[in-house]
């Protein structure tokens, strides 16, 4: 009879109410579980293996102590009978989350389970003393000392689960690594809103690496790109003018010729003029460079969907059509026509039309692309601009306005990164004028990386050639041995280096490594981008064991396609080491 | 965007090729489409008209060789329909009257015709009427002498700058027509 009890106020009300626990949230966090795992998983069958040991060991310690006075009495298996039910009840408990512990999903969060539970207690409770049901199970009154005892006694059970529940706690770290990152966003914030920044703790800050999706990296670049001021109270103003400014660039910059020459009539300036005072020659001139970089801006980041979506903020010029301003795409493509042929026919003598309705489009270069580019390179519907169209206007801008320095192909792959960082920027307000501010940081930008892209400084000091000696020379003082190799190897710097130092290392990994890259290469920005010669020299070193045991051509192989997935936050802190031991 | 309007060459049989001065203008990489009212009368002209650009629409003229040119074409220019005949099927020869029916024919904003080897532009009815002229200064069945002149449209959208090319006196001229669409 009382293992029937035991069955039914177990079975019953206790396990109905455990399905009824209200939902965990912390569920969505986790990953999602195999369909091919099994239902009863190996924890599973632990975990009840070992309920039911503590169990029939607890129940088994009760009836022995009551055994032990020698007789059999309806006392000895009250006892038993009691504590069973009374391990059942916290099992039961301890049940409700496999890996939560009880205090944190809240001892009475789930009402369905109090009640059962207290229904239970009630019924057993009767069991034992009211006479009727005492007859019915053989049972005995036991004293409320007795009660006590076996109320102390079970929560044994409920200690053994909780203590496995310690030791099986997988996620902590992940737990610990948001509270972290939490933390990160807080810091950053605080320091971004006072009034005065401090420039110093930025930088220490963001050496660190600052949180993604959050506008906080956008802000910290324009602020150690030394965009923005750091009096805070002086931002909305000089952003203003900043923003304005811009805007007359791009008048100044993209607007067609024809429309100049209807002020004076003395020399008319025609298309195809070619006297270098004409405006139709520079349009024409300016045309060459343009098909670069609309060139390279198409393919920025190609394993990105989002420079080929639209921007929500196209130029409002080309937009609302003003006269003379034209995407600027639509400078270099041309398309041909569509035509009706109209011919009438000899035989029957009616008029025959023809139209091809597709236009086929084509670079100006003369290449024929079909359908196949058509496919390539979607054309947004008009009205719309896509963000690399958005790149291509800064960029086309910036040569304009530095026409010393003009284009140099490589360009686009140090303004995708910056571009992609204000222009995901959660803020409307910075998100909107993405493109200028871009503008200014990108310039800002270049005046450090200028000598790298200038054929003239080529083989001075600050020039290109001059970098990669400087990053050999700190090799040879980090890592004389690969130095050594490389030497042997006749591995000269200009094989691989050349792109890690004149793109700042955004080609070698993907879009998110680069990001984080750049906060420590941005932080450390008044040493003339040394860091980056310590970063090589770091990502040399990590590879040392291959590169020593590697033949020339494998050693080549993998410099100049380094590997994107390495750590990168291995070889930031490779990087800081050395700089720490060895002065450049 | 930049539309050529030429014709009327007759090379080889009545000129040699086209003056020394227009050669020097027409380079490649500026011009994006040529129409051509016709009587080239070659496949090397074609050939050199699509050196200077790939979108080269041609209409049959009365001594072209190759006779599978049609006689009429309508291409789209940003908002212009413009209607292209080489204007020897028009009778009298560069009559107004009976252009302004072919455009109707047509239903175009532009026509083009040539044949005539005088230039005119002029507009009637918010319509243009446009004749390039002979590009190399062949004679004409009824005017033995004429001035070597061809066009260049520029386009955009709603309005129309004509650039008119002339070679007077060995030297080439430039004029400059503004017209716009209503």
């Amino acid at each position: 009879m009382q293992i029937l009890w035991i069955n039914i106020i177990m079975d019953g009300p206790p396990a109905q109410s455990l399905g009824v626990e209200p939902v965990d949230h912390d569920v969505l966090r986790k990953p999602p579980r195999k369909v091919t795992d099994a239902m009863i998983s190996k924890r599973l069958i632990i975990n009840m293996v070992t309920s039911a040991t503590v169990i029939v060991i607890g129940t088994l310690c009760v009836f022995y102590a009551e055994m032990r006075d020698g007789k059999v009495t309806p006392r000895d298996t009250t006892m038993t009978f009691t504590c069973f039910v009374f391990f059942d009840m916290f099992n039961a408990l301890s049940c409700r989350s496999q890996t939560k512990f009880i205090f944190e999903i809240g001892l009475f969060s789930n009402r369905f389970f109090l009640v059962a539970v207290f229904l239970s207690i009630v019924g057993q409770l009767a069991v034992i003393y009211f006479p009727p049901l005492q007859y019915v199970f053989q049972t005995e009154a036991i004293s409320l000392t007795d009660l006590f005892f076996c109320f102390a006694y079970c929560p044994i059970i409920l200690f053994v689960f909780e203590t496995k529940k310690i030791f099986e706690r997988p996620n902590e770290y992940r737990i610990t690594r948001m509270a972290l990152y939490q933390k990160t966003i807080e810091e950053f914030s605080k320091l971004l809103q006072s009034d005065t920044i401090d420039l110093k703790k930025l930088k220490t800050l963001a050496f660190n690496g600052c949180p993604a999706n959050s506008g906080i990296r956008s802000l910290t670049w324009k602020i150690l790109l030394n965009y923005l001021v750091l009096d805070r109270t002086k931002w909305t103003l000089h952003l203003s003018k900043q923003r304005e400014l811009y805007r007359g660039y791009i008048r100044e910059t993209i607007i067609k010729p024809g429309l100049q020459s209807s002020c004076q009539s003395a020399v008319v300036d025609h298309p195809l003029n070619c006297a270098p005072n004409s405006s139709w020659a520079a349009y024409f001139k300016e045309n060459e460079v343009l098909l670069q970089i609309d060139k390279d801006c198409r393919r920025l980041c190609p394993d990105l969907s989002f420079f080929q979506c639209k921007t929500e903020y196209p130029c409002a010029e080309i937009m609302n059509q003003e006269a003379g301003f034209e995407s600027l795409r639509k400078r270099i493509v041309s398309s041909s026509l569509k035509v009706e042929s109209r011919s009438q026919s000899r035989l029957t003598g009616r008029l025959e039309i023809q139209s091809n309705s597709k236009p086929s489009h084509q670079n100006n270069n003369g290449a024929l692309n079909s359908a196949s580019d058509d496919n390539e390179y979607e054309v947004l519907a008009a009205g719309c601009e896509a963000h690399w169209e958005v790149v291509e206007r800064i960029l086309f801008v910036y040569s304009k306005l530095n026409s010393g320095q003009s284009y140099v192909q490589g360009m686009n792959e140090i303004i995708g990164p910056i571009y992609y960082t204000f222009a995901t920027d959660p803020n409307v307000e910075w998100k909107e004028h993405a493109e200028a501010d871009t503008f200014y940081c990108f310039t800002s930008l270049m005046t450090h990386l200028r000598e790298n892209f200038m054929k003239i400084y080529d083989n001075s000091e600050f020039g290109i050639l001059g970098r990669m000696q400087k990053f050999l020379n700190l090799l040879k003082k980090t890592d004389k041995e690969v130095y050594d190799l490389f030497d042997k190897q006749n591995l000269k710097p200009e094989f691989y280096s050349f792109r890690w130092l004149t793109l700042l290392l955004s080609q070698e990994f993907h879009l998110p490594d680069v990001l984080r890259l750049w906060d420590s290469l941005f932080a450390d920005q008044d040493q003339n981008f040394q860091f980056l010669l310590y970063l090589c020299c770091a990502m040399v070193t990590l590879q040392r064991d291959q590169l020593l045991n590697g033949s020339q051509a494998q050693n080549i192989r993998l410099l100049q396609n380094y590997p994107p997935d390495a750590d990168v936050h291995k070889i930031l802190q490779k990087a800081t080491e050395l700089k720490r031991i060895h002065h450049l | 965007m930049l539309v050529l309007v030429l014709g009327d060459l007759h090379i080889p049989y009545r000129v040699s090729g086209l003056p020394h001065e227009f050669r020097k203008l027409l380079t490649p990489g500026r011009i994006q489409h040529i129409l051509c009212t016709g009587n080239l009368c070659t496949k090397e002209t074609v050939d050199y008209l699509k050196t200077l650009t790939a979108d080269v629409h041609i209409v049959r003229g009365d001594f072209d060789d190759n006779p599978n040119f049609v006689d009429q074409k309508v291409v789209t220019v940003g908002q212009f329909r413009i209607g292209l005949c080489h204007g020897h099927q028009i009778v009298p020869w560069g009559d107004i009257e009976s252009l302004r029916m072919l455009q109707r024919q047509m239903d175009v904003d532009i026509l083009i015709t040539g044949h005539t080897h005088k230039f005119e532009a002029f507009e009637r009815d918010n319509k243009f009427f446009i004749n390039p002229g002979s590009a190399t200064g062949a004679y004409n069945a009824l005017n033995s002498s004429t001035t070597p002149s061809f066009v260049l449209m520029d386009i955009q959208q709603a309005s129309l700058t004509l650039y008119v090319y002339q070679l007077i006196n060995e030297k080439f001229t430039v004029e400059r027509l503004e017209y716009r669409k209503a």
